[in-house]
């Protein structure tokens, strides 16, 4: 077993995609979104959209960490990355992030800023080791599925004095977003097919407020199409009983209680911010990590000072809207024009996990095609 | 970004490391969050990380659901407006067992209250 194929047999995905035929009733709507970006990814690169019952449309929500870093951050980021002494270190899909005036760290960095790509926060300390001259920042990005292994960086960078090793914090949580997602007023949202990834650090446990609060069921999925297919037929059977629980699809990685570890560690290093920007929804409070006292010598936002600019979304651009799940990225005048994913207007079409990229790297150009 | 990718760990080295080989491609990624992976376990590695170790019972038994649902849908494949669907004859005839190493069980199609 190697975990992937076995959840790929078109088989399977048939006889699901009949199962969600009879579980819908002609003619009704059902709305479910999807949260996290690597399920929009899933759906439109499997063709899973064409599989499902005309009746269900998803809708993409604002799982994509990529996707709502607000521009003013990325501005922050690259006052950073040009200063002389720094060698700014990122995962490789926040390079083309645009901030103010489209400038992006891949621009910064053509221009001559030293902004190295890494995989890991790890490989970011490893750099600072070597090139001990060197002020290395990382820029500290993701849900709680990345903030763990930023926190144990940190802590690894205490126990091991390295001094010239700081961490630009941007580190979002998934539950005040969802929150704020179904606190607004024209969100319809019928169920939510809950991010995998996320959680197999927080558990399920944390969901079940969009129950008790909302009662909307949600179902927490894995990546590969039958578990989408699925999540998608367990959130048809809880709203056709009536019923809103949290369901776990994922059990082979995700645990109700989330990973102890990893929890412990992100407690240790971080403090919940008092509110946080969110590129498309606006502040959000209590929704951003900033690093905790103890660990303030590693803080870059402590060690520098960057700009703090809040910077207005491009008007043309309508990332806030698909975010949101108010529009589809076809509506928006920009895409696939002035908007692409070699020169992106928008976050959503910068990571190949945002609702755009997903909608033009895969054909989805217009309504009749989605 | 929140990618997770399976791999399996082949030793455990110090300093909260282990080797981990993914799709034939060894590298080196810390098991701090994953203290009970053993060499043999199966990991889910994110940015470096071996973030849970994946359970394959659980695996099985939603394998297992999967092999029902097809057993069911192949039941239901008389009806007419269902073969195109499913597909040939030969693909759909292929083993549906083969999915897991469990067989499909019987009666799986007690699991569709609405079809």
């Amino acid at each position: 077993m190697r975990f992937v194929d076995e959840f790929r047999d078109g088989r399977a995905a048939r006889a699901l995609a009949a199962e969600l035929r009879s579980l819908v009733e002609p003619g009704e709507r059902v709305k479910l979104m999807e949260v996290c970006g690597g399920h929009t990814h899933a759906i439109y690169r499997h063709g899973l959209d064409a599989l499902l019952p005309d009746e269900v449309e998803l809708v993409h929500g604002p799982g994509c960490p990529v996707c709502v870093i607000p521009m003013g951050r990325v501005d922050d980021a690259i006052s950073l990355a040009e200063r002389p002494e720094v060698t700014f270190a990122s995962f490789g899909d926040m390079l083309r992030v645009p901030g103010g005036r489209r400038r992006s760290l891949l621009e910064a960095k053509a221009r001559g800023a030293d902004v190295r790509t890494v995989y890991s926060p790890l490989d970011a300390l490893a750099l600072a080791q070597r090139e001990s001259s060197r002020q290395v920042v990382f820029f500290g990005v993701g849900f709680e599925t990345t903030a763990p292994a930023t926190a144990l960086t940190l802590r690894r960078a205490r126990a091991l004095a390295v001094s010239n090793f700081t961490v630009f914090c941007n580190h979002v949580l998934i539950g005040p977003a969802l929150h704020a997602i179904l606190d607004s007023p024209d969100t319809e949202i019928d169920g939510l097919v809950g991010p995998g990834h996320v959680s197999t650090v927080i558990g399920t446990r944390p969901y079940e407020f969009v129950c008790r609060e909302y009662g909307r069921p949600v179902v927490v999925a894995g990546f590969e199409p039958t578990d989408i297919l699925r999540a998608v037929a367990l959130l048809l059977r809880q709203l056709r009983e009536g019923r809103a629980e949290v369901e776990n699809e994922y059990g082979r990685v995700v645990r109700r209680e989330g990973n102890p570890e990893a929890l412990g560690a992100m407690r240790e290093v971080f403090d919940v911010r008092p509110d946080f920007e969110w590129r498309g929804l606006g502040p959000i409070p209590r929704s951003g990590l900033q690093i905790a006292e103890p660990f303030a010598a590693w803080d870059a936002e402590r060690r520098f000072t960057v700009p703090g600019a809040r910077i207005e979304d491009p008007k043309a651009c309508r990332c806030g809207d698909v975010l949101r799940g108010r529009a589809k990225p076809y509506e928006c005048r920009v895409f696939g024009t002035a908007c692409t994913p070699e020169r992106p207007l928008g976050t959503c079409m910068v990571s190949s996990e945002g609702a755009c990229a997903a909608y033009y790297a895969y054909g989805r150009h217009r309504r009749s095609a989605a | 970004m929140c990618l997770g990718i399976p791999g399996q760990l082949v030793e455990r080295l110090d300093d909260g490391l282990a080797r981990v080989d993914v799709s034939g491609v060894r590298r080196v990624v810390s098991v701090a969050f994953t203290p009970e992976a053993q060499a043999g376990d199966w990991v889910l590695i994110h940015v470096g990380f071996a973030l849970a170790r994946i359970d394959e019972e659980e695996a099985r038994a939603t394998l297992d659901l999967l092999a029902e649902a097809i057993a069911a849908e192949l039941a239901d494949a008389s009806e007419p407006s269902n073969r195109v669907l499913l597909g040939e004859e030969e693909e759909r005839g292929a083993g549906v067992a083969s999915l897991s190493r469990s067989p499909a069980r019987p009666g799986g199609s007690e699991r569709r209250p609405g079809a």
